[in-house]
């Protein structure tokens, strides 16, 4: 089930609007079709990411996956805990496995990124 | 391009060195990404380790002597010698949901055709880890077989490890002909089942079997100048750099 009170991209990241930064994880549906995490390299703090470009990658049972900022603007803080315990991303997805907050740019649109019902029908079709 | 590719290009068996193999291989991607499915065989110029994407450089300092590459995928230390390694990448049109069924079904594949020339392969059921006597622990990618990786006579003999990029998905994995000398814990397929398999044919006969169990067809062609060009430039950007393989 994707949480209501979250934004979807098309790539599989999930966005909490949180005062004035975005907070950015990997949905359920990416995890499952990961399955074991065992690696995962953030950006730093400072960073600035674009929308739709890379921003991280991802190792699960010998796949490397990219992972894609879903917002322009730049990280704000990063889920230091990762670096230890990478497969927390597998067990909570939405909670304690989040993966980094962004600043939105000042021009910064959320208006591409889906609602949770959108979401479900997409990954329905995959 | 639109629809669903229903054809995959097959590139005949070639000898590369370690960092033309991984640019080529990237190459293969990158025309996956834009639609075209290929399978590529080859073979090593000279022994070579190469590490999984994320492992640290120092994992290959018990293997002094041989150049080290780092892939573009995942996993854990090879070291390739005699061996025929396939390359597959497809587009993600062609991609199955979950990333493992592709390595589980390619790998069937492979086991089949050698049980076929007289191999007797069992497909590895869940996560494990072998105990070879002397072996060096945790960076042996054929010490660990995964789900649906290759086993014959209790070695790990076919195992496989993928990149997925925006739009394709490569998927390159190593079928362990004969025992190395740089790593003699691990035995090959002509070892433990007392075969000579003629490496050509077995290339040639994956290259009709892979396509038919994709449900493609296939038709040979080999690299355009503009690929050689393209992986020439990643053999210096990346593969063949300093920069790229003791980045971790």
């Amino acid at each position: 089930m994707n949480p209501k009170d979250l934004k979807y991209a098309k790539s599989h990241e999930w966005v909490r609007v949180d005062g004035d930064t975005c907070v950015v994880g990997l949905t359920r549906f990416a995890v499952d079709q990961l399955t074991d995490i065992t690696y995962i390299e953030l950006p730093k703090v400072g960073e600035r990411v674009t929308g739709g470009e890379g921003m991280g990658e991802v190792e699960s049972v010998k796949a490397v996956s990219d992972i894609y900022a879903p917002l322009d603007g730049e990280i704000a803080a990063v889920n230091d805990a990762l670096s230890m315990d990478a497969s927390l991303v597998s067990r909570d997805p939405y909670g304690e496995g989040w993966l980094v907050r962004i600043r939105p740019a000042k021009d910064g649109r959320l208006d591409h990124l889906m609602s949770a019902e959108e979401y479900t029908r997409q990954t329905e079709g995959a | 391009m639109t629809g669903k590719p229903t054809e995959l290009r097959l590139i005949p068996l070639e000898t590369n060195s370690a960092e033309m193999a991984m640019a080529l291989d990237e190459v293969l991607l990158e025309g996956a990404a834009a639609g075209k499915p290929s399978l590529r065989f080859y073979q090593w110029a000279s022994p070579t380790v190469t590490l999984g994407y994320f492992q640290p450089y120092s994992v290959a300092a018990g293997f002094s002597g041989l150049p080290v590459v780092r892939r573009p995928t995942g996993g854990d230390l090879l070291v390739h010698d005699h061996e025929l390694t396939y390359a597959l990448a497809l587009p993600d049109s062609l991609v199955p949901t979950k990333v493992e069924e592709l390595a589980c079904l390619i790998h069937r594949v492979i086991a089949r055709s050698l049980n076929a020339r007289g191999v007797s392969t069992t497909c590895q059921p869940a996560k494990g880890k072998l105990q070879i006597a002397g072996a060096p622990e945790g960076v042996l990618c054929f010490l660990h077989p995964a789900a649906g990786d290759v086993l014959a006579g209790g070695f790990k003999v076919v195992g496989s490890a993928q990149r997925r990029s925006r739009g394709g998905l490569l998927q390159h994995g190593s079928i362990l002909m004969k025992a190395s000398d740089h790593a003699r814990w691990l035995k090959g397929i002509d070892e433990v089942s007392g075969t000579d398999l003629d490496v050509e044919e077995l290339a040639r006969s994956l290259g009709t079997e892979i396509p038919l169990a994709l449900s493609l067809g296939h038709s040979g062609r080999p690299w355009s100048g503009e690929e050689k060009k393209r992986a020439l430039q990643l053999v210096t950007e990346r593969y063949g750099s300093v920069d790229w393989n003791r980045r971790r």
